[in-house]
């Protein structure tokens, strides 16, 4: 199974209206941190993709397989964009989407490569919270500690952590 | 190693403007300093007032503040900007391993 992810052209413009909102929480007022600040952005809503198994940002995601896909782990996963069966192009409705879930059935063999939108056009506020304390942390005192989240995250995100798919 | 300093900007609730000085020459190539705002910020200003004996046995108040801001390229050829007031910059320190700077600065007196 080969797992690709892109994001999609949306997620440019949620990234750059999360960067104004994230400068406004730290009080800057300058353009001069704003590389930094971005790239820690990205680092902390992956690390909040990671402790909570959903995907935040916009994404369009390929799955390649054989004769069936049966994969979770993709919450929220909206409707298919495309499905290749050998080549072919085939109905996007055979593709079944549950939540997280993805699962397409061909013949014995086939090979299988679905397309399908998934991610936030607006990200929940109890994440984007939990992103911004993380990102700033980071900014303040990038120095070793133990903690790898704030304990305020971590108890923000909780409600989002999804177990199975 | 020493300690490291925590700073949480949620105390930069005043806004101040740091400006650059710069030394220009006038129509009779006499050298005249002028100042350009260069960057408007949020910062923790904290006063610091002390007596200062002057002649005349008169005192007067020298107003010093320390501010604690984002850090640029400052230094003591600076001033800032802060509630209608200008302050010289007499120094200016990074926060080692943060984003943040300490200044002092005296007030003006016009």
């Amino acid at each position: 199974m080969i797992i690709d992810r892109k994001y999609a052209e949306e997620s440019e413009s949620v990234l750059s209206e999360l960067l104004q909102d994230f400068k406004q929480h730290l009080r800057i007022t300058s353009c001069d941190f704003d590389a930094n600040l971005l790239l820690l952005l990205e680092a902390s809503l992956e690390q909040a993709e990671k402790e909570t198994g959903c995907i935040f940002l916009p994404s369009l995601i390929t799955i390649k397989g054989k004769t069936i896909i049966n994969e979770s782990g993709f919450y929220p996963a909206f409707e298919a964009t495309s499905l290749f069966v050998d080549g072919v192009e085939r109905d996007k409705s055979d593709v079944q989407i549950d939540g997280g879930r993805i699962f397409v059935q061909a013949d014995e063999g086939s090979d299988i490569e679905v397309v399908f939108d998934a991610g936030y056009l607006n990200i929940p506020k109890p994440v984007i919270a939990a992103v911004f304390l993380m990102a700033a942390a980071l900014f303040n005192n990038p120095v070793d500690k133990i903690e790898i989240m704030p304990k305020a995250s971590t108890n923000l995100l909780k409600s989002f952590r999804r177990w199975g798919n | 190693m020493g300690e490291l300093e925590r700073i949480n900007q949620g105390n930069f609730d005043q806004k101040i403007q740091l400006l650059e000085g710069v030394v220009l020459k006038d129509s009779k190539s006499s050298p005249i300093r002028t100042f350009t705002v260069k960057h408007t910020q949020y910062a923790q200003v904290i006063e610091v007032n002390s007596q200062e004996a002057v002649t005349n046995e008169a005192s007067r108040m020298i107003t010093r503040i320390q501010v604690t801001t984002y850090i640029a390229p400052v230094n003591n050829r600076w001033r800032l900007n802060w509630e209608g007031n200008s302050y010289d910059v007499i120094s200016a320190a990074q926060i080692q391993r943060t984003p943040f700077m300490k200044l002092e600065a005296i007030k003006i007196f016009k």
